[in-house]
């Protein structure tokens, strides 16, 4: 997944290239935020950096307790 | 450049399919966890919720009625909160992706390509989902164009031939066990696959006829309950009681179609349907979530955050959900106040703030 990630980047960056030379300052600093996730993303994901841990744990921990009430009222 | 306008059969048969892509998966699974005779009933449900997003709508574009709700909410709460909701709204846009692209990597590594990494079949989705994106709301809506004739013939050629093995006897008696299954499995369809039509709203600027979007969410609320409730009684019908145990049973279903001896595994056709849909679903998502990112952050176009975001979507995908199984836990146990918390609430705060605005400005 990192090398797939690492050439999707590199091709985005080359597709964007014209683009980014004038966009503003806020815009490539998102964009290099979303590539810089992604790959930490694929990085994490080849490593097993991530295994067991739950990265949607916050949500679940503040939905799944109403939900589940939800569930038992009806 | 002309404005681009989305006319009324575009925006009603993209919401359709919005649903219908993954829902047509999902849904009969996460009803017969509560109930499998009375699971039609629970798909019928689903005109609940959508009649919910039709008011909201209705609401929403009497207020902005040329705005999108990221607009919307900046509009109402001012830059740096409206901000704030919006972000709110977008991480969930962002999360509902990870669990469409998820969905469709399961599925078509389940199906049809069980030999090809998961991850690869995500990656090759969204480079199609980044180019239709990028070139524009007019080729996402293309798309919706092409792929409805596409689906509206194989659907109704598969569903008359399950019918002949069709067992009346597996949905009786009707609510046997009352209606607390029914709602139950209700829950799903109603708070998490009708809410998603809400993504309506980032699309109010590009209608042609915006003033008339809430009737048209209730048209396509129409042919999925009406599309939903067909597709759930045949496959109770035609698989049974094994329903609670399959992730796919509708794909079963489709299975057990053979006429004669020279024509049988038809399923494959369902899954060249259900992967059309779910395509769509993942460009209308992606392009209301590059919306979205374009209001909050004032960038210049959609397209900045087109193929990085694309990128975002598919190690998002991968990294929230490592199975099949984490996904569904998360639509089933946590998906519906999620929904609800983001789906409703925001563009309710939307409306809420631009009404308090106005009352202040009239005192004063």
């Amino acid at each position: 997944m990192t090398w797939l990630a690492l050439l999707s980047s590199a091709s985005i960056i080359a597709i964007e290239w014209r683009s980014l030379r004038t966009a503003s300052r806020r815009e490539r600093t998102l964009y290099t935020l979303f590539v810089s996730a992604a790959l930490l993303m694929a990085v994490s994901f080849d490593t097993h950096l991530l295994t067991g841990v739950h990265v949607l744990a916050p949500v679940d921990a503040l939905f799944r307790p109403a939900t589940e009430w939800l569930y038992q009222v009806l | 450049m002309a404005k681009v306008q989305i006319s009324r059969v575009q925006l009603v048969f993209a919401l359709v399919w919005c649903v219908i892509g993954t829902g047509i998966v999902a849904i009969p699974t996460a009803i017969a966890q509560f109930t499998v005779r009375d699971a039609w009933i629970c798909a019928l449900l689903f005109s609940v919720g959508g009649t919910l997003v039709a008011l909201l709508t209705s609401l929403f574009t009497r207020y902005f009625p040329n705005r999108t709700l990221t607009n919307a909410l900046m509009d109402a709460w001012g830059p740096w909160l409206g901000r704030l909701i919006g972000i709110w709204f977008m991480a969930g846009l962002y999360i509902t992706n990870c669990t469409v692209v998820r969905e469709a990597e399961v599925f078509v590594g389940t199906t049809i390509l069980p030999k090809t990494p998961e991850v690869m079949i995500g990656a090759f989705a969204m480079v199609a989902v980044a180019y239709a994106v990028y070139m524009g709301v007019e080729v996402v809506m293309r798309d919706v164009e092409f792929i409805t004739p596409l689906v509206m013939l194989i659907a109704p050629i598969l569903f008359v031939l399950s019918m002949q093995h069709i067992d009346i006897h597996e949905m009786m008696p009707v609510l046997a066990d009352g209606w607390t299954p029914v709602l139950r499995g209700g829950v799903v369809s109603i708070l998490v696959y009708a809410l998603e039509m809400v993504i309506v709203l980032q699309f109010i600027p590009f209608l042609r006829r915006g003033k008339l979007a809430a009737k048209d969410v209730s048209i396509a609320t129409l042919i999925i309950t009406l599309v939903l409730t067909i597709v759930t009684a045949v496959t109770i019908g035609v698989v049974g009681p094994a329903t609670h145990y399959l992730s796919y049973p509708v794909l079963e279903a489709v299975r057990n179609v053979r006429v004669g001896r020279f024509l049988e595994r038809l399923d494959t056709l369902y899954v060249i349907a259900v992967i059309s849909t779910i395509f769509v679903k993942m460009t209308v998502s992606h392009y209301a979530w590059c919306t979205g990112m374009k209001d909050l952050f004032h960038l210049s176009s959609h397209r900045v955050t087109t193929l990085s975001g694309a990128l975002l979507v598919w190690g998002g995908a991968n990294v929230l959900f490592e199975n099949a199984n984490d996904v569904q836990q998360f639509i089933f146990y946590t998906g519906p106040t999620y929904a609800v918390c983001t789906l409703l609430l925001t563009p309710l705060l939307a409306v809420a703030g631009i009404v308090v605005k106005k009352a202040m400005a009239v005192k004063r």
